[in-house]
């Protein structure tokens, strides 16, 4: 049964990928409106998304990596360290 | 027998060389029809019908398929991926 953290990231690679399908409709299509639409939506989904999965299980990029109080980024547990994930 | 003829049996060529709104040559009673492009468009090229917006999948499934567009999920599993159609 998937883990909590696991669904989370599952929906950020699936909403990332809807803005990648989007984009590369959009390169050929860029006035539709449906198209425009549905890249707004999943855009805000995506950065929702990862919003909340770092905020939870650290940053899932350089960019996300909180560095007020330390170097989150090498102290939350890497990809490859399976126990973690 | 007219080759052209037997609907019945029309494979995706037989169904693209019968599009209703193909017009014989001009002047000349040539059963071969004009196809479905307009008149202007250079022969001797390959087109590909352009991609219209379509309800798309949602996007968890989209991730699995490999694309959000129904239309665009054509798994190569060795037989038609399309019923009947093409």
């Amino acid at each position: 049964m998937a883990t909590e953290k696991q669904r989370l990231m599952r929906k950020v690679q699936a909403e990332q990928f809807a803005v990648v399908e989007a984009n590369l409709y959009l390169d050929s299509h860029p006035t539709c409106r449906n198209g425009l639409e549905y890249f707004e939506t999943h855009k805000a989904a995506y950065e929702a998304a990862v919003k909340e999965y770092e905020e939870k299980y650290g940053p899932i990029t350089l960019a996300g990596a909180d560095c007020s109080k330390r170097w989150e980024w090498t102290s939350t547990p890497f990809p490859w360290e399976r126990g973690e994930s | 027998m007219d080759i052209l003829d037997n609907s019945a049996a029309k494979g995706l060529l037989g169904r693209i060389l019968d599009a209703e709104d193909a017009a014989p040559c001009e002047g000349m009673n040539c059963p071969m029809p004009q196809g479905a492009f307009p008149k202007e468009t250079p022969v001797g090229m390959a087109y590909v019908p352009f991609q219209k917006w379509e309800k798309p999948y949602d996007c968890d499934a989209g991730l699995s398929r490999g694309t959000i567009f129904p239309s665009l999920d054509k798994p190569f599993i060795g037989e038609e991926a399309v019923r009947h159609g093409y």
